[in-house]
């Protein structure tokens, strides 16, 4: 109180009008609410304040992108096409990579006459679940068809002529993938 | 400073930094050593818009699809076969058909069960080549000694009212058959132990003629 009746006296004292410091009021609004002068150091407070919550309002949206970018993604790759398949000759993709890429389907296509058989084989090479058609294209993938079903165990997708001619099958594996550039978690 | 300019100002900082962001995720997707590694990008590189995860029955065109029936297999497990047109953007399936040259439009049949689907596809009109679309489904393998599960679903021409498969033992197994023309059979568990598989699907009228007699071959 007394910096503020001595700061006062010297603008008095410099023949300024009756100044307004911080805090004083100085009249009302049209609402009749009390308007108050804000001091600097109060200023620079608040100004403080404004920063920091800008500056976590950025950090956040900041987040929630690398969030967004990390997301994983359902693409295929064809990892047999153009070539010839005798009856009981097969195809298989790689296998599952932790953290880089989760089989989630298995599918072929083909001009008919033939038949294909298409599966997901686990680790240990056993045939999880497999199907076989002759209309020319058919596909086997995990229901529900969620990341967490793709990544329950390491496989791969595979398919082989099981018929009785000589096919130009293509086969493909559907898999989640991280998302464009993002490489392997 | 008033409330607005806060808001203002956070606004612009909070674009900024989401441009940051979106510029160094640019950045990595250009980078060719944060590719995933592949055996053939070929398609994976035509498809490189993020997806949701897609319900089994997306691989149908809404429109086209109708449950037509439902089924119990011998482990009490539910199997349910939607029919349908093969959807466009159900890009595990359109990406092998367009590289074998297959143009021509799919009528599908989706089976659902017991974690599993699958889809077994052939060119409309349905029935043109033959009374059924089927696919055989199984659980283990790959040799058929190794089977836990086999059974045979699909759809079949409304003028077929009994289905029989016959079985590389020389037996026969009838098929149930629903109202809208879907069908299902299974081999019992010792059949499955003899490595039993079924090598054909036969198809009787109405009247008990033998429609069509189709090796699954």
């Amino acid at each position: 109180v007394s910096s503020r009746s001595s700061e006062r006296a010297r603008l008095r004292a410099d023949g300024a009008d009756p100044p307004v410091l911080a805090g004083d009021t100085f009249g009302t609004t049209t609402n009749g609410d009390t308007m108050t002068r804000v001091g600097s150091t109060e200023r620079r407070v608040r100004r403080y304040w404004i920063f920091g919550i800008a500056a976590l309002a950025s950090v956040f949206a900041a987040l929630i992108f690398a969030t967004a970018a990390l997301a994983w993604f359902q693409t295929q790759d064809l990892y047999w096409s153009g070539g010839t398949r005798a009856p009981g000759q097969g195809a298989g993709s790689l296998y599952d990579h932790q953290g880089c890429w989760y089989a989630y389907g298995s599918s072929a296509g083909w001009q008919v006459p033939g038949t294909m058989t298409v599966a997901l084989i686990n680790a240990n090479g056993n045939w999880v679940r497999s199907k076989q058609e002759s209309d020319g294209g058919v596909v086997v993938f995990v229901d529900p068809n969620t990341f967490a079903g793709a990544t329950a165990y390491d496989k791969k997708a595979h398919c082989v002529n099981s018929g009785s001619t000589t096919l130009t099958p293509s086969c493909a594996r559907g898999y989640w993938a991280p998302s464009p550039g993002e490489g392997c978690a | 400073m008033t409330m607005r300019r806060v808001v203002l100002l956070t606004v612009v900082l909070a674009a900024l930094a989401a441009a940051v962001g979106a510029g160094v995720a640019s950045s990595r997707a250009d980078d060719p050593r944060a590719a995933v590694p592949t055996p053939n990008r070929q398609s994976a590189a035509a498809s490189q818009t993020p997806a949701p995860e897609l319900p089994a029955h997306a691989a149908l065109i809404a429109s086209t699809r109708q449950s037509v029936g439902t089924f119990k297999t011998k482990k009490g497990d539910q199997v349910e076969l939607i029919a349908g047109d093969l959807a466009p953007d159900f890009d595990l399936l359109t990406t092998v058909l367009e590289d074998a040259k297959v143009t021509t439009q799919q009528a599908c049949v989706l089976d659902r069960g017991n974690g599993y689907a699958g889809l077994s596809c052939a060119a409309k009109p349905l029935f043109k080549r033959s009374l059924v679309l089927y696919s055989t489904t199984a659980a283990g393998g790959p040799a058929t000694t190794e089977y836990t599960e086999y059974y045979i679903s699909g759809l079949v021409h409304p003028k077929v009212a009994r289905i029989e498969a016959v079985t590389s033992a020389g037996g026969t197994v009838a098929a149930d058959l629903s109202g809208k023309g879907a069908f299902f059979l299974e081999l019992g568990r010792e059949q499955l132990a003899q490595g039993v598989i079924v090598t054909n699907l036969r198809l009787y009228g109405a009247n008990g003629a033998l429609l069509e007699d189709r090796s699954l071959k």
